[in-house]
């Protein structure tokens, strides 16, 4: 693919460009709150590198209040009808690559071959991405530990690198490539082509972790002490699930509005009781230990499994939310070292 | 199995969430606290054209109550509706209960496996079911009684906690004609004539041979748990007996992340399991 350089004042400009043909959705600083991913005008300042503690990716293909459909009874007549879904064509940019693999694990399972999900299927296969490359990694990530780099950047649409003064923008899609065009793109010279290649070899050189390079999958197991660890300390609330940029259960509710039923999808968590507590007051894992158990089994294990991909990309985001700090990567190297 | 069994969800549900509007045909009260509905599909033409298998299941909702699932409780021998059986137990399941014939409600189905019955042709099969586990049954046995050639011996123990609480009483003529049906309860009252006693125990006493024979069973977990023991002592092999597993459920496709007993989801790789492929899962049973 034709790499290309964008001066950085020349940013704006190219994010206008993309709005004139595209819904573009960007991570906006909220006061006193991390970013969010919002739909921009092409006037916003965005910053590309500000992908850090955003809000994770899901946020646009699984929305938080997903409505499935509404209902209404008017004199009698039923009307039973399906919400609008986007049709235009939608580029997030701003992602880090860690968000951008995430992705690729819901489509594992939303756009599964036994069942397609019709809502985040439109949604994606509309969207394109525009990942960057992280210069500056935080305490808690991880990705290089638990997966292969080379590997993730083959699931995105655009590879940004951030070089100073330019932005290293390569095209990794027939899809990306329409989204580099305009005046304002030069072809990158030897030195910077250099100089992005430099910026990957320290990203993926980050130091790694004791579990990586181990196959986590078969370390997993069933009975390990881990378990009883993390369920001592764990509250149960939840938030590593919710802020995890590929946990994607969900519940289902309605909500009525005088004669106006709407039927929605948010999230949820398989570390809450009622989960999967049955309505004859059966459950199935009613003890902490068991859901503990069952979400890091999920992600490292069953998905493997069922779709050979690892459902974590080390993010780091439920480290960094944890009220009790359970660690994942404490929790794989326990793991790892129980099975040695 | 090469060909995709989720087919038939498909070809029914373009859009898997989107219930299919029923009218409440009509309700029968089983016992005090369960009901059976039968739902006939508001479109003409799907009410023709809709089909399912036994031991599939489905999504009920009432509208501003929520959605619940339930087995097909009909044989899809038997057009033009579907029925499933409702014990009051929740927010939804109340919520139907209040409803009265006419109501409308929406259905999602059929979702899930079902009865590999083809496979069972030339064999004799046994039903062991306990309280409301006789619902998911009631499909697969009404199934083989409709194709009665196809089968050898069919026989059902079928067991509840009073003889109040025994469902489908006003099918079990039509059971006995074609077929043997072995009733008990755990206590009696003064018109019980029958046997008092757990459905385990039963089944010892009638013995049923392994030779050539299924057995299907499903009742609460701890009938299941020593209906099994008795069976393996009998002489029977895991693969020749069957269970449907209930979990908690949402979606019926395998999104919403509630019944995967390790990487097996039962809405999509279940609910019929035999107990050789249950012995391979993680044991959270």
């Amino acid at each position: 693919m034709s790499d290309k350089i964008i001066a950085k004042t020349d940013l704006r400009q190219w994010l206008a460009s993309l709005v004139a043909g595209n819904d573009v959705i960007a991570p906006l600083g909220r006061e006193g709150g991390p970013a969010q991913w919002k739909a921009i005008d092409g006037n916003q300042e965005i910053d590309l590198g500000a992908g850090q503690m955003v809000m994770a990716a899901k946020e646009y293909l699984l929305p938080v209040h997903d409505v499935l459909w509404r209902y209404e009874t008017k004199k009698g007549e039923e009307k039973l009808e399906q919400p609008e879904l986007p049709d235009r064509p939608t580029v997030m940019v701003g992602l880090r690559l860690c968000d951008a693999r995430a992705i690729s694990v819901l489509d594992s399972v939303y756009m599964d071959g036994r069942f397609r999900d019709p809502y985040y299927a439109t949604r994606r296969e509309k969207l394109a991405l525009v990942a960057t490359v992280c210069d500056d990694p935080r305490w808690s990530c991880f990705c290089t530990s638990v997966g292969d780099l080379d590997e993730w950047a083959k699931g995105v649409d655009v590879l940004l690198t951030d070089l100073g003064d330019n932005v290293y923008a390569a095209p990794v899609t027939e899809k990306g490539k329409q989204l580099v065009q305009g005046s304002f793109f030069k072809d990158p010279t030897e030195d910077q082509t250099k100089k992005k290649a430099e910026a990957w070899e320290k990203l993926k050189a980050m130091p790694k972790k004791p579990f990586a390079g181990k196959n986590i999958t078969e370390n997993v197991s069933w009975d390990a002490a881990i378990w009883d660890d993390m369920a001592k300390r764990c509250l149960g609330c939840g938030a590593c699930s919710y802020q995890c940029p590929s946990c994607s259960c969900f519940d289902i509710q309605d909500i009525t509005t005088g004669s106006l039923v709407e039927r929605y999808r948010c999230r949820d968590t398989c570390q809450f009781t009622d989960f999967t507590l049955m309505g004859a007051g059966h459950n199935p894992r009613p003890e902490k230990k068991m859901r503990t158990r069952q979400r890091v089994m999920h992600k490292f294990k069953y998905q493997m499994e069922q779709f050979n991909i690892i459902g974590c990309t080390g993010c780091g985001r439920c480290i960094e939310s944890c009220p009790v700090n359970i660690d994942m990567r404490d929790v794989l190297t326990a793991l790892v070292e129980q099975a040695d | 199995m090469s060909t995709d069994i989720h087919e038939i969800t498909k070809q029914q549900m373009p859009n898997p969430y989107m219930p299919h509007l029923a009218v409440v045909e009509k309700i029968i009260e089983e016992t005090w606290d369960t009901k059976t509905f039968r739902a006939v599909f508001q479109d003409e033409e799907l009410r023709e054209k809709f089909t399912y298998e036994p031991g599939q299941f489905q999504e009920v909702s009432v509208f501003g109550a929520g959605e619940c699932t339930f087995c097909l409780t009909s044989s899809p021998t038997r057009k033009g509706y579907i029925e499933f059986s409702v014990k009051r137990v929740g927010v939804v399941t109340k919520a139907l209960h209040e409803l009265s014939e006419g109501a409308i409600v929406g259905i999602r189905a059929p979702f899930g496996n079902w009865f590999p019955y083809n496979e069972w042709k030339g064999k004799n099969v046994w039903f062991i079911g306990g309280g409301i586990g006789m619902a998911p049954m009631r499909s697969i046995l009404n199934y083989c009684l409709d194709n009665r050639g196809d089968y050898g011996e069919i026989s059902t123990i079928y067991g509840a906690r009073t003889p109040g609480d025994l469902c489908f009483t006003y099918e079990f003529d039509e059971w006995r004609k074609n077929s043997a049906l072995h009733l008990t309860v755990d206590a009696g009252d003064d018109s019980w004539t029958g046997r008092v006693g757990h459905v385990p125990g039963y089944l010892m006493e009638l013995a049923p041979k392994p030779e050539n024979t299924i057995a299907v069973t499903c009742g609460p977990p701890i009938m299941i748990k020593f209906a099994l023991q008795n069976l393996k002592e009998l002489g029977f092999e895991d693969k020749q007996i069957f269970t449907t597993l209930e979990m908690k459920m949402k979606c019926g496709i395998g999104k919403c992340g509630r019944c995967n007993i390790g990487s097996k989801f039962v809405c999509i790789d279940g609910p019929v399991f035999s107990f050789d492929q249950i012995k391979e899962l993680p044991p959270e049973f």
